[in-house]
């Protein structure tokens, strides 16, 4: 079930309604857990049981490890765990990439493969509960929490059905505790959280889906190599779709948790507003680069053991944490991109050149920030692009001088080349959409960088919030008819 | 217990949201009504968007209703187009309705090799084919037979019902509220400068798409269509093999499908919906029917209709050489299921001269 789907209105109705109505809180907890396997298994019924298992895995793991005293049964214990979890994921998820690069290694070599690549469904939303499920785990394991006392608790801390499939990836020791008590949305609670589902539901139905996304169509899953002009514009426009949609996704997920009294955390803030790339991912997916952080980043040693050490451990961070986002190569190369960012920022942050007052000015900052997003951009090739080859073909054209000459003569004249290797002209529009969807983009994440989408409403008058709320309403429902899109994230 | 840096505190800015909402509620009403007046006023009607859920919703009712069976229609964009499921159900009353699982652009080979293989399904189909469209061997890369594959899965109908309550739920809002016409996508207006053209046909929530050719265009714009028509029928200047290659492998593969399927009391008609003009001597050069179709027949034993053996159903105009207007499909479609109802030998009905069924061109 989706958020951007009429089966989720009424369930979502029908829900807000019922745990309104039941006055028992272990019922209601019960309740919500109920119908958060419910809105799992709209999607495929049978891998309700898949998410079971993780659940009673971990939830017995931890018991298990805490009862332990000798560090070497906790870390068998942790071990086992930490199979169990991985092995589902690295099943479900990875082994098709195995085969495929196994038989690839074998054909190098002049070997025949005997091999062929399994058919296995990805199960929607295995990557986010497995993390959020390991990192229950690994706080027992690491002595930073206890077990939790109520497995109806924890079961609904992994399966809760706003975060369930896209995250944010929730920490237990952020959501067990608001079980404790009784809790009901508030009217205000009620109101925002409403607000913030339509600003989601807009980013994903209007901005990501009728605008986005036809145009990176147009340019990803073009026969011919795009060129200068229209591999920017339609990885920009990629830049937009996936933020359109993945902060759609959470802010929907935000918005609809609230509504029932508990509060998720933030997942983007603004990131396209971010000067560098350290900050950049604490703007980022900020529940996966947090995760990424606590759970792999500081215990494989973090910034502490010299340069050479610290930059290492950044490179497998991101390494990995691409690898999280799908089973192939081309998101180990984006995070390998944005570990190799990371690494040149800090090696810059150690020289001179960081010390001149230069960076500190409008422009300099203006000039680090548009640095920042091109950067990005040119590591969203790789997120997008079907294969390394096709991503090298793009990035080629993006980054050629003489093909950028040709193309901005196509873009004055209006019209394509007689040339039939030329780039297509795309049209007008299309352009406008991308570039100035993307300036738009960077413009707003600068305005609200600071003060955040609450900041802005609570100093906006509420007549004009309700103004501008059925104003997106209305493009919402304009939009709804389209061509069904899942959410990107859905399919990691 | 340890927490994440980030705070998990959502502050909520503080406004009289029951107020705020219900401005919020009336504005978007308003912005809706208004919409739809302004859209109605320009010449757009409700129209449904044709989707493999919606499709699987209405192949989900295939099935006998109270031991009375279903009428299904199979075939392309001819049969989606030329076949009025009312005016059908009017004509077989004792029939428990009609499902339209015709899918534009496809033969229905597929189809109807999987409905047949149904063990579930015993009704009458009546699918619009051509000769060729029943040779597996001219149709490998038709992409229907995923529609069954998606729609029923391995877990049947709970695997695909989410899916299916989204897709009627949108046909019904879409069948009445002309505002959620796909024409009307905010990826269209964009499209089309905000100055969308309304369609010339519609598609229904039964899946039935009456095209309004000649009243729901001008002149020139017809004209332009059935040029491209033509043309594009034209381009496919590919001969079957030879007859009696054709025949034997339609008999091989539909005979004793069709067999099992009539044993066990289900019936199949297949018909040829018509074609006019250019377009029906580019067919009748390509597959002359003499040659191909009059010898289906006797090859998989069932009914065929063609159009050209029945006085009654020519002298129908194609205004794009290969569908019916929809002011003309009722009238067809009720002297197409007399036809049907003789072919199967069933008694003829009192039903009523269908004026009900009659379509009036939305603008």
């Amino acid at each position: 079930m989706t958020f951007n789907s009429y089966s989720f209105l009424v369930f979502f109705g029908l829900v807000l309604l019922l745990s309104r109505v039941i006055r028992n809180w272990t019922l209601n907890k019960a309740f919500l857990l109920a119908v958060s396997y419910v809105f799992y298994g709209a999607w495929n019924p049978p891998f309700v049981l898949l998410l079971l298992a993780s659940t009673v895995i971990d939830w017995y793991s931890a018991r298990w490890i805490h009862a332990l005293t000798s560090p070497r049964a906790r870390r068998a214990a942790m071990g086992v765990s930490l199979l169990a979890n991985l092995g589902m994921l690295g099943y479900f998820k990875y082994a098709g990439l195995a085969v495929r690069t196994w038989c690839d290694a074998t054909s190098l070599l002049g070997f025949d493969c005997p091999l062929s690549p399994p058919d296995i469904i990805l199960p929607v939303g295995i990557s986010f509960y497995t993390f959020q499920t390991l990192s229950y785990t690994l706080d027992v394991y690491l002595r930073r929490s206890r077990p939790w006392h109520s497995f109806l608790d924890y079961a609904l801390y992994v399966t809760f059905f706003p975060q369930l499939v896209a995250g944010p990836i929730v920490r237990a020791a952020d959501f067990l505790p608001q079980c404790d008590a009784p809790r009901k949305g508030t009217g205000q609670q009620i109101g925002w959280g409403l607000s913030l589902m339509v600003i989601g539901l807009f980013a994903k139905v209007v901005v990501a889906d009728a605008l986005m996304a036809p145009v990176v169509e147009l340019v990803y899953a073009g026969s011919s190599p795009p060129g200068f002009v229209n591999g920017w514009a339609g990885t920009m426009a990629f830049a937009l779709q996936i933020f359109a949609d993945f902060f759609g996704y959470s802010t929907c997920a935000i918005g609809a948790a609230l509504c029932l009294g508990f509060h998720l955390m933030e997942n983007f803030r603004f990131p396209y507003a971010a000067i560098g790339f350290s900050d950049f991912w604490r703007r980022w997916h900020i529940s996966l680069s947090t995760w990424l952080r606590d759970y792999l980043y500081i215990p494989l040693g973090g910034n502490r053991g010299g340069s050479s050490r610290t930059h290492l451990n950044l490179a497998l961070t991101m390494l990995i944490g691409g690898l999280w986002h799908g089973a192939s190569w081309t998101f180990v190369v984006w995070g390998g991109l944005h570990g190799a960012y990371l690494i040149a920022e800090r090696l810059v942050r150690g020289t001179r050149v960081a010390a001149l007052g230069l960076w500190g000015s409008p422009v300099g900052r203006a000039a680090l920030l548009l640095s920042t997003f091109l950067l990005v951009c040119v590591a969203w090739v790789f997120f997008r692009a079907p294969d390394i080859d096709s991503a090298l073909s793009i990035l080629g054209g993006m980054l050629s001088p003489s093909q950028a000459a040709a193309d901005m003569a196509m873009l004055v004249s209006g019209a394509s080349s007689s040339d039939p290797s030329a780039p297509v002209f795309l049209g007008r529009k299309t352009y406008a959409i991308a570039f100035g969807g993307t300036a738009a983009m960077i413009l707003l994440h600068n305005a609200l960088k600071e003060c955040g989408i609450e900041g802005l409403a609570a100093r906006t008058p509420w007549p004009v919030r309700s103004v501008v709320l059925a104003v997106l309403a209305y493009l919402v429902v304009i939009s709804m008819s389209g061509d069904d899109r899942a959410f990107i994230y859905f399919q990691f | 217990m340890h927490s994440s840096t980030s705070s998990s505190s959502i502050v909520v800015p503080p406004a009289p949201y029951a107020v705020s909402w219900g401005l919020t509620a009336l504005i978007l009403a308003g912005l809706l009504a208004g919409s739809e007046v302004l859209w109605r006023g320009r010449g757009f009607a409700p129209s449904v968007r044709d989707s493999e859920m919606l499709w699987c919703v209405h192949r989900q009712r295939v099935y006998s209703e109270e031991g009375r069976r279903k009428i299904v229609v199979l075939g392309a964009s001819r049969a989606q187009d030329d076949i009025v499921p009312e005016a059908l159900a009017q004509a077989f009353p004792e029939y428990a309705g009609v499902v339209h699982l015709a899918v534009e652009g496809h033969g229905a080979l597929p189809l109807i090799k999987a409905l047949l293989q149904d063990p579930d399904f015993d009704g009458l189909v009546i699918a619009d084919v051509t000769t060729g469209l029943l040779d597996s061997s001219y149709d490998k890369a038709n992409p229907v037979g995923r529609y069954e594959e998606q729609c029923l899965g391995s877990l049947g109908f709970w695997s695909t019902f989410n899916g299916q309550f989204n897709a009627w739920t949108e046909a019904e809002l879409q069948s009445r509220i002309a505002l959620l016409s796909p024409a009307l996508t905010l990826k269209n207006l964009i499209d089309q400068r905000l100055s969308p053209t309304p369609p010339y046909w519609q598609t229904e929530a039964s899946r039935y798409r009456p095209a309004w050719f000649r009243s729901g265009q001008p002149p020139e714009k017809l004209a332009d269509l059935r040029r491209w028509r033509i043309g594009m029928s034209l381009s496919d200047d590919t001969p079957l093999d030879p007859p009696d290659q054709v025949i034997r492998r339609i008999s091989e593969e539909l005979g004793p499908l069709f067999q099992s399927f009539t044993e066990r009391g289900g019936q199949v008609v297949l018909v040829r919906l018509p074609s006019t003009a250019e377009h029906w001597e580019r067919d009748e050069r390509l597959e002359p029917k003499a040659l191909y179709w009059d010898r289906v027949e006797s090859a998989v034993h069932v009914p065929t209709i063609h159009f050209r053996d029945y006085p009654e159903l020519l002298g129908f105009d194609c205004p794009d050489t290969s569908h019916l207007d929809a002011e003309d499909a009722p009238e067809f479609t009720r002297r197409l299921a007399a036809v049907v109802r003789q072919r199967l030998g069933l008694y003829s009905t009192m039903s009523s001269p269908g004026a009900a069924v009659d379509r009036t061109s939305p603008r």
